[in-house]
Parts: structure tokens; sequence; C-alpha cells
């Protein structure tokens, strides 16, 4: 694999596995890039057994979401922030009420567990269909779609009882 | 679209019954100005998904020809453990290793060469050819073990 290879074929997939690390990491921008760099250099390692692999997207995908979750298991980063700590403290400056609330519906993002959360990223932000989300995170139909209702019902909840 | 009919898209949202296009028409519909006052709990919501979307990675950099090599970082009792863990080993091999003085050359018996010696010259022959047949074999192993290794860099050089 060339240099303009890289850049043609897996260079343009890097803001969507960035967005995905970063959901998985519950905002930490520096983890996030940290894992989007490993997964280039994995990449680049094994661009000789790139041509086996079907669907490209689906494999990054995967190993994003493996090295990210490998992260937040290792324990020496931050940890997941919970809805309490996400909310901003009453005595900061004040905030408008959209801004309020986009942070709230960020924080019920990273309070759902893993799969719900990874499931409900790829589908309503990256817009993928469930046989690609299916692929990316090697679960079944049934699976994703258990995980995508039970993280819509989570979210709502959370957004009616706010 | 009617209050009725964003409500009831809305709700099979929820369920998780709802297509991608039918899920874009959601996002089309609250990313507008004209979002039903019942349903304004739920803009936030689909602004999110709107906004992380548009998210682009900050720092990342394109792969080098070469990619360089990226060490794991180890946490600081490791690190200190390790550095520990060679020390004593350093130590343990100091101490156990025996010093000059204590070092006595062991006595051997001289080899008398000579009864080795070939004297026929048939013989003679025999054995050089022998030790250049096996010489000239294993030159030409090492040739192509070389030009395997050549090989193998050349391909690390450039992949595909």
């Amino acid at each position: 694999m060339t240099a303009e290879d890289f850049q043609q074929y897996i260079w343009p997939y890097k803001d969507r596995l960035y967005r995905f690390a970063l959901r998985l990491t519950a905002g930490d921008m520096a983890e996030a890039e940290d894992v989007v760099q490993e997964v280039f250099v994995k990449l680049w390692n094994q661009a000789g057994a790139l041509s086996g692999i079907a669907n490209l997207e689906a494999w990054m995908l995967r190993l994003t979401h493996n090295l990210a979750i490998d992260k937040l298991r290792g324990g020496y980063r931050r940890r997941r922030v919970d809805l309490e700590e996400a909310q901003l403290p009453a005595a900061a400056a004040p905030v408008s009420d959209w801004q309020d609330t986009y942070e709230q519906v960020r924080a019920a993002m990273n309070q759902l567990p893993e799969a719900q959360c990874a499931v409900m990223h790829l589908r309503d932000v990256e817009g993928l269909s469930y046989q690609e989300i299916c692929d990316a995170l090697d679960l079944s139909m049934a699976q994703v779609k258990t995980n995508l209702h039970r993280a819509r019902q989570r979210v709502r909840e959370m957004l009616i009882n706010k | 679209m009617s209050y009725e009919q964003i409500k009831s898209l809305l709700d099979r949202y929820f369920e998780g019954e709802t297509t991608l296009e039918e899920e874009a028409q959601l996002g089309d519909y609250f990313a507008g100005i004209d979002v039903d006052d019942r349903l304004k709990a739920y803009q936030p919501l689909f602004t999110f998904f709107r906004a992380e979307a548009a998210l682009e990675a900050p720092g990342i950099d394109m792969p080098a020809a070469k990619p360089p090599a990226r060490l794991r970082r180890l946490p600081a009792y490791r690190r200190w453990a390790a550095i520990a863990a060679s020390v004593m080993l350093a130590l343990a091999v100091w101490y156990g290793l025996p010093k000059s003085a204590d070092v006595q050359a062991p006595e051997v018996a001289a080899v008398d060469w000579s009864k080795y010696e070939v004297t026929d010259p048939e013989e003679a022959l025999r054995i050089t050819k022998k030790a250049l047949k096996r010489t000239s074999r294993e030159l030409n192993r090492a040739a192509d073990r070389a030009a395997k290794e050549i090989t193998k860099v050349k391909k690390m050089a450039d992949p595909l």
C-alpha cells in the first residue's frame, strides 16, 4: 500500500473513527486521537492483508471499538463520566438552556452501557444500517436491535425526567 | 409535517422501528425552526446527533512512509518495578560470578596431534575435497538466506 492508496481509501474515514472513539472514551479527545492513530498504524502495518478484507469500514470501526474498550478497561485514564459529573456546576458561568440540554444529552449517551452507546452512536450519529452495525461490532441483528431499542428508551427517559 | 405525523415517527423511532430515511426526516424536522412546543423536549437529542456528526478529527497524523513504532507507556509503578528488578538482577550476577583471582585455569594435558596427521595422499585429497564441498554448500545456503532477507526487507519497505 502506498501513501496515496492510504490517503484515498483509509484517510477519509478518520473523522468517523475519531467520533466513534470519542463516544466510547466518553469525550476524552486525547484518548480518541490516540485510538485512531493506533488504528492507522495497525492498518499501515497490515497493509498487505487488507486486500482480503471484504468490508474495510466495518473492520476499521471494529478495530477502533476494540482499542477504545481496551483503553477504557485498562483504567489508567479517565473513566466514563457519570451524568451528575457531566452536568455543569451551579456556580459556573451562566450557559444557555440549549447548552445545558446539549450537555445533558451528551451525558445521557455517556451513561449508557458500552454496547448500547456504540450501537446508538453508529445508527444515530453515523447513519449506519443495521447490517453495517452488525458487521462493525460483531453482533447479531437481534442484539443490534435490542441494544438500540434499550438505548433510545433510556435516553428518552433521561430527557423526559430531566 | 403535522404534529401527529412527527409524533408517530418519533414513537416508532424510540421503539427502534424507523428506517434511516425516516430518521433523517426527524433530524430535518428538529433542525428546523417550526418545532411544535409539545415536541421541543426531543429537539436537543436530534440537534446533538447532527452536531456530533459534523465533528472532525483534530490531531490525527497521516502515517509516514514507515510508520513510527508506538511504544506502550507503562504505568509509573511498573516502570520503577522494572528498574528495581534490573538492578537486583545486575547485583545477583555481580555477586554470583567468580572473581578473577578465584578463577583457576584448568590444567589440560597437551594433545599429541601428530597421531591424527594424514599421511596417505589419496586420503588427504578426499578429506580436502569433502571440506571444500561442505564450505561451498554453506556459502550457497548463506547466499540464499541473504536473498530471502533482502526480499523481506523490500516487502516491509513497500508492503503492497
